[in-house]
């Protein structure tokens, strides 16, 4: 996450170098590469946790981590695993899943001590669940993809977990990422 | 100035000491009754019962003797004065060392869970002497004063075990009291450090078993925000003994995100996580 917020000061710090002038072109060329995310399951049935593509502006893709159609949901924990050499992992934004009644919940995201790995804890805070109706978003990660080509996100360790005191899996989840793309 | 009565002067009756101010070397502070018609008192004292080699004058009803030799028996007593001379008795006598001064702690730190022998080096430490560290959650046992300048005791730091309520992390103030009740103290002179191998709060499978990962950070929020005096208070949760379950305790498991547990470093670390979680 530091590392993410440090290549974006960096790109605005020399931005201006590159294009110069007024602000309309500030920033210069833009990068030769357009990164997309390709979900491998792009409707999710219920009691799915997936990916989906976010926003995307050039080089950089966010993919959101969603969850369906699942009930009593507490907290989620898991590994985003993802090809360090082709791909850089820049930041998190909060989700919607776990906010629901006002809830503020803990968002814990990094990548610091295991690059080509996020691990991800997010979980509401007190003791209620809530219930998920459709596809609602957990957090959202932002990437660069660093050069053209095709590049697998998985999932591992993954845990949806209910409200009980400590939590407890929520079982038949299922557990689907997808494929950065750079063209 | 017309004398006062010889008998209110008499009637001057010392008592119990006052300990109220912080430890210095060599001190004896005592206070007394103050009696109607006296200007000021002498109080006097030495190492033999009614043999005083020493004495101070003040206008209150306490006095502080300083430059005591360490390790030896004082005796006191007062006598009232005004400017008619002084009363012909003393009063009552007491007796005692100058109050403990407390130098050091050796170790000076210990981590949560340990079980550790502690030196207290001083001085004025009498037979009987008890020792305080201000948390209940750290126990002290076996206090063996070995000399009036030396104490040697065994310091459980909690928790040695699961459930149990954590020592506070931080510098604390270590206090000898005298079996006279009369004590010295030292501020943050023993430090509790909190135990890293705490943080891996969810092992419920191999994987998470020895990583800090987002398992844990579940856990931990399943208990955020809980005081000691709630009945859901998880003490596992609490690392840094506070009482508090919070931010502090989410920041010790947020900050090693990833990490697996290193026993010879006793620390966490990604290096020593299976290559596959690297």
């Amino acid at each position: 996450m530091r590392f993410g917020a440090l290549v974006l000061v960096l790109a605005l710090v020399t931005a201006p170098a590159c294009g110069g002038g007024s602000s309309s072109d500030l920033g210069g060329s833009p990068p030769a590469i357009a990164a997309s995310f390709t979900p491998d399951e792009p409707t999710p049935d219920p009691n799915t946790i997936a990916m989906a593509e976010g926003t995307k502006n050039y080089d950089v893709v966010t993919v959101n981590v969603t969850v369906t159609g699942t009930n009593g949901v507490y907290g989620t924990a898991f590994d985003v695993v993802y090809d360090e050499a082709n791909v850089t992992y820049l930041d998190y934004t909060p989700g919607s899943a776990f906010e629901q009644g006002g809830n503020s919940p803990n968002y814990n995201v990094s990548s610091a001590s295991t690059p080509g790995r996020v691990v991800v804890g997010v979980s509401r805070i007190g003791n209620t669940a809530t219930d998920i109706a459709g596809a609602k978003t957990i957090v959202g990660l932002q990437f660069r993809v660093k050069q053209a080509g095709s590049y697998p996100v998985t999932i591992e360790d993954g845990v949806l977990y209910d409200a009980q005191a400590p939590p407890q899996p929520i079982p038949g989840i299922a557990w689907s990422a997808g494929t950065l793309t750079g063209v | 100035m017309k004398l006062t009565s010889t008998g209110a002067l008499v009637a001057l009756t010392l008592l119990a000491a006052a300990w109220a101010r912080p430890a210095r070397a060599g001190e004896f502070s005592v206070n007394w009754n103050p009696v109607s018609g006296a200007s000021g008192y002498r109080v006097y004292y030495g190492v033999q019962s009614g043999v005083y080699t020493g004495s101070t004058s003040t206008a209150t009803s306490s006095a502080t003797i300083t430059g005591l030799n360490d390790c030896q028996n004082y005796f006191v007593a007062v006598k009232a004065f005004n400017a008619a001379g002084e009363s012909p008795s003393f009063s009552n006598e007491v007796s005692g060392w100058a109050r403990p001064v407390v130098t050091a702690a050796t170790p000076s730190s210990a981590t949560q869970g340990d079980q550790l022998v502690v030196d207290i080096t001083g001085s004025n430490f009498q037979d009987g002497a008890v020792v305080d560290l201000n948390d209940p959650h750290i126990r002290i046992a076996s206090v063996a004063v070995m000399s009036c300048k030396h104490i040697q005791l065994l310091a459980t730091v909690e928790p040695t075990a699961r459930h149990a309520r954590a020592a506070k992390v931080g510098r604390l103030d270590l206090a000898v009291e005298n079996p006279d009740r009369v004590f010295g103290m030292k501020s943050r002179v023993f430090e509790v450090l909190v135990n890293p191998a705490r943080f891996d709060i969810n092992q419920s499978d191999s994987t998470t078993t020895n990583r800090i990962d987002g398992k844990d950070t579940v856990y931990l929020s399943r208990g955020f925000g809980q005081a000691d005096s709630d009945p859901n208070y998880e003490p596992d949760y609490d690392f840094d003994g506070d009482g508090w379950v919070d931010g502090q305790d989410l920041a010790f498991i947020a900050s090693n995100l990833g990490r697996c547990w290193s026993p010879s470093l006793k620390s966490w670390s990604s290096s020593v996580c299976p290559a596959d979680l690297q």
